[in-house]
This record gives structure tokens, C-alpha cells and sequence, in this order.
């Protein structure tokens, strides 16, 4: 029988409160994992930026002044914070031990918990975010062009961190065939680094590369985000909204069948 | 043969006889590898195609460090890397305790448990792009002698860094936070130390050797390091052994096991 409303609205309620909890459990090993990757990776290249300018006497670089740049790099980093931050380590660990047998029992099913446990850390990436931007514009490192163009950004980064997400729960599943999930993590966090402009802005790309990169989600997760924080024209936010929406639900469609695939090979041994 | 170099034969051995019995992450495993060097490769090539030097560094003068990093990365992932995550997940499950009464070294045991195969058979790849683009600059014979050396110093200070902010495992509990901190050391490593600012080289390219891993013994190759830098980074790497050799005590002594 199908749960109440409420009822279902407290499972994932409570679902939430726990993985808090969890998250909670070790504060600055936490902190460490939220923050570290996201700052360092934007120092790193906020860094290198600034040097390639100062070594190099150069006034622009495919149009990029050096202020432009490296305002570019800190949006790229608050991007990267709210779009590209979840990582479902424990999936693929939880499918190779057997420990996922539980969730085909409960009245609460797997991507559900997973889906929980992606909005408790989001929530927390959000307020990290918000404390970020309220600091980095007040220091003057970041221009807000207007508080449309920084709703429209904030608003696409966090919908793309739903795809994300689904990006993320398909590649664990794949976990029911293969014994290291990790490399496919790694190959699609080294390509979204480069593909989606979070270090070197697209428009510095070949223009070939350009054509291949923009038929791809990659943009979503940085250069198209950047560029209407950085007040970009509004027209495109419509189209990356669809765009990530109907990415997302090609991804969920995939992790779907993953799953029923891959639920018909599973066996728990032991249990 | 020494009980020390036994136990890293067989668990080469172990680990290659697992490997090719999970032969798609074999596979994969090569390409993310062969994708990671690509990337890098494709960022200098697109910066260097808008400008022509940083510094006094050229395309190939970025390219040979960028391949020294990725050779360094390999074997570090290949020997290094899962260990930290490994001992981390010891730390808190208690099966570090298994490793203590052992008649090894629990520090030797502790890091070397797990090996990655792959990585040392792509190293070869490595070595290829290295001297290719190493061979575009003007490096005297006798230090393309000395590389080996030169390699192997890079490496031994790259781990030692990275077990010494490992050990702070043994106070933080739970170990993926320092483990993040810990690659993202990496990141810092993976550009030479005159793109960042002064009191950042000083800090982390002398104090703690993150940026001289490879920055140092490519310009002793190069001719252009100063005296002192090699003689330094050496007397670091042996002071960095004492401090972790004391953390480690230190840790041992402050850990509370949880299987028993």
C-alpha cells in the first residue's frame, strides 16, 4: 500500500535529521571534506591566474582581463560548491559488502536514503556558500551585477547540483558489475574540471572543442553558471534550466535501469 | 632476501594476481590514468596557446614538470595513495590492531598493505613523455644521469609530507577529512612554486617541501637552482622522517582501539 503524505514526508525527514547527524558526528573532519577541495582547488587556480598576468605582462588573455579572471575563478568556486560537491563514496562500497539487502526490505528504497543524505549535504553547502559570497563580496574580490542575475546563477548551480547528484548515484551503480567504481568518479571529475570551464574558461578553448564541449552537460557545471553570475545575458538561464532538467532526467532514466539490471544480478551471501 | 622487500614482492604478487582477475578495472584504471595526464596536458597547451611564456618558463619547460608530476602521481597511486584511505578506515574499525603485533614494522605495515599494479606499469609511458619534452631543453647529460635519483628524492618527499599530515589521523578519529587535506596538497604540487605568492613558497616550498617536490630537482637539472635548494630539500626529507617516526609514537600511544 502506497505511504500517506506525511508519512512519507517524515521518512525523508527523518532520513535528513540523521544523515546530519552523521555528518555532525566528526565536526572538523566534516568541515574538512566540505570546504577543503572546493578552496584549495580555487586558490590553486586563482593562483596560477594571477601569475600567468604578473609573469607575462599580458593585459588580456582571450579577452579576459586579469581582474575578470580571477573574479572568474571565485564564482567558479562557489559553483563548484553547489554543483559539483556530492559524492556517493559509500554506494559502490554498500553494493560490493551486501549492505544494500537491507534497503530492498525497507519501505523506504535506496536512491531515496541516497537522495536524502545529497539534500542534508547540500543544505550545508548552501549555508557554507552563502557565508562565502557574503565575505568574498564584502572584501570586494566578487562584483554582484544584480540580484537577478545572482538568483538566476545561484538558482541554476543548485538545480545542477541535482543532476550531479544522478551523475554520481548511476556511476555507484555500476558498482553491480564492475569491483572499483572509483576510476569512472575520477575520469568524470577530471573531465568536469576541464570540460566545464571551472579553470580555464571555454571561451578560451579551440572553437572546435567549443562545438563538441556545448553538446555536452559539461558547461552546466561551471561556464554557463559563471557566466550569468558575472552578469552574463539572462536569455541563456532558461535554456540551461531545461537543458539540466532534461539531463537529469536522462540520467534518471539510466540509473533506473541500472538498477533493475543490476538488482537482478545482486546476491548478498550471508544474509 | 630481507623480510622487508619479501613482503612487498608478495604483495605485488597478490595485488597483480587481483588485478588481472578484475580485468575492466585493469583496464579502466589505465585509461583514467592516460585521461589524467591528457587533461593536464590539454590545460598547459590551451594556456600556452594564448600566451607565449610564464616567467621564464616556455611550453616545454611547463610540459616536463606537468609529466615529472603525473610519473610521481602514478607511483604514489600505485604504492601511496590507497594506503592513506586504508589507514584511516584501520583507524576506525580497529583493524590497525591486527598490524601491531605484527613482526614488522607497524609504520612499513601500515603503508605498504595495499599495492596498485597498474600505475607502476604506466610509469614507462611516463618516463617516454618525459624525456620528450626534457629533451626540447637544455639539460646537461650527466643530470639525465642523475634523474633516477633526482626521481626517487621527488617521491620520498612527496610521501613523507603526506604521511605527516596523515598521522593526524590519530586525533581527528575519523581520517576522510585529513585525506582530502592530503589531496589537496596534490593540487598545489601540480604547478611550479614561482606562480604562487612569496610567503607561500616560503611556507610551502621550504618549511614544508610541498612545492620543491618537483620545482627543485627539475631546476637542478635546468642549472638554475641556487646552491643550497637540493642540500635542503635532502636535510628536510631527513628531518621529515624523524617528525613522522615521532608522530607516529606519539599516535600509537594516544590510540584507543576499537575491535577490542
Amino acid at each position: 500500500m502506497r505511504a500517506s503524505v506525511p508519512t512519507e514526508f517524515q521518512k525523508w525527514w527523518v532520513t535528513i535529521e540523521n544523515c546530519f547527524s552523521r555528518y555532525m558526528a566528526y565536526k572538523f573532519d566534516f568541515l574538512l571534506t566540505l570546504l577543503a577541495p572546493t578552496i584549495v582547488f580555487c586558490f590553486v587556480n586563482y593562483s596560477v591566474w594571477a601569475a600567468v598576468y604578473r609573469l607575462n605582462t599580458t593585459a588580456t588573455i582571450g579577452g579576459f582581463s586579469e581582474t575578470r579572471m580571477l573574479q572568474y575563478q571565485i564564482w567558479a568556486m562557489l559553483v563548484t560548491l553547489l554543483a559539483r560537491s556530492h559524492r556517493s563514496w559509500n554506494l559502490s562500497e554498500d553494493i560490493r559488502y551486501g549492505r544494500i539487502t537491507s534497503f530492498l526490505l525497507y519501505p523506504f528504497s535506496l536512491w531515496k536514503y541516497h537522495f536524502s543524505e545529497f539534500l542534508a549535504f547540500q543544505s550545508l553547502q548552501i549555508v557554507a556558500s552563502a557565508v562565502a559570497l557574503v565575505v568574498l563580496a564584502s572584501l570586494s574580490l566578487i562584483s554582484i551585477p544584480s540580484l537577478l542575475h545572482l538568483f538566476a546563477g545561484l538558482s541554476l548551480s543548485i538545480l545542477v547540483g541535482v543532476l550531479w547528484f544522478w551523475v554520481e548515484f548511476s556511476l555507484g551503480l555500476l558498482a553491480f558489475w564492475l569491483d572499483e567504481v572509483w576510476v569512472f568518479r575520477v575520469t568524470v571529475q577530471l573531465l568536469a574540471v576541464l570540460c566545464s570551464g571551472a579553470f580555464i574558461p571555454l571561451e578560451l578553448f579551440p572553437n572546435v572543442a567549443q562545438t563538441l564541449i556545448s553538446l555536452t552537460p559539461f558547461p552546466l557545471l561551471g561556464s554557463i553558471p559563471i557566466t550569468i553570475l558575472m552578469g552574463g545575458d539572462l536569455q541563456i538561464f532558461l535554456s540551461a534550466m531545461i537543458q539540466t532538467l532534461v539531463w537529469t532526467v536522462l540520467l534518471i532514466a539510466f540509473g533506473v535501469f541500472v538498477w533493475k539490471r543490476g538488482t537482478k544480478l545482486y546476491s548478498a551471501t550471508g544474509m | 632476501m630481507n623480510p622487508y622487500l619479501s613482503v612487498l614482492y608478495q604483495q605485488l604478487v597478490n595485488a597483480i594476481s587481483k588485478l588481472t582477475s578484475f580485468r575492466v578495472t585493469l583496464y579502466l584504471t589505465a585509461i583514467t590514468d592516460i585521461g589524467f595526464t591528457l587533461t593536464a596536458y590539454l590545460s598547459a597547451e590551451i594556456i600556452f596557446g594564448h600566451i607565449g611564456r610564464i616567467g621564464s618558463w616556455g611550453r616545454e619547460h611547463l610540459l616536463f614538470f606537468i609529466m615529472w608530476m603525473q610519473a610521481i602521481s602514478a607511483l604514489h597511486t600505485a604504492i601511496a595513495a590507497p594506503n592513506f584511505w586504508n589507514f584511516a578506515a584501520e583507524l576506525k574499525n580497529g583493524n590497525l590492531d591486527f598490524r601491531l603485533v605484527r613482526p614488522l614494522g607497524s609504520l612499513f605495515d601500515t603503508f605498504t598493505a595495499i599495492i596498485r599494479p597498474m600505475p607502476i606499469a604506466i610509469l614507462p609511458f611516463y618516463f617516454g613523455l618525459i624525456f620528450y619534452f626534457g629533451s626540447q631543453l637544455p639539460i646537461d647529460p650527466l643530470q639525465w644521469c642523475m634523474f633516477p635519483i633526482y626521481f626517487l628524492l621527488s617521491f620520498v618527499v612527496m610521501v613523507l609530507v603526506e604521511l605527516m599530515v596523515a598521522m593526524s589521523m590519530f586525533w581527528t578519529t575519523s581520517g576522510d577529512g585529513v585525506n582530502f587535506i592530503r589531496i589537496q596538497a596534490q593540487q598545489l604540487q601540480r604547478w611550479p612554486d614561482f606562480m604562487y605568492s612569496r610567503p607561500l613558497q616560503i611556507v610551502f616550498g621550504r618549511m614544508i617541501p610541498l612545492l620543491a617536490v618537483v620545482a627543485v630537482p627539475m631546476r637542478v637539472m635546468l642549472g638554475t637552482a641556487e646552491w643550497w635548494e637540493l642540500p635542503l630539500m635532502i636535510l628536510t626529507s631527513v628531518v621529515l622522517w624523524f617528525v613522522v617516526a615521532a608522530l607516529w609514537r606519539m599516535g600509537l600511544f594516544r590510540y584507543e582501539s576499537s575491535s577490542s
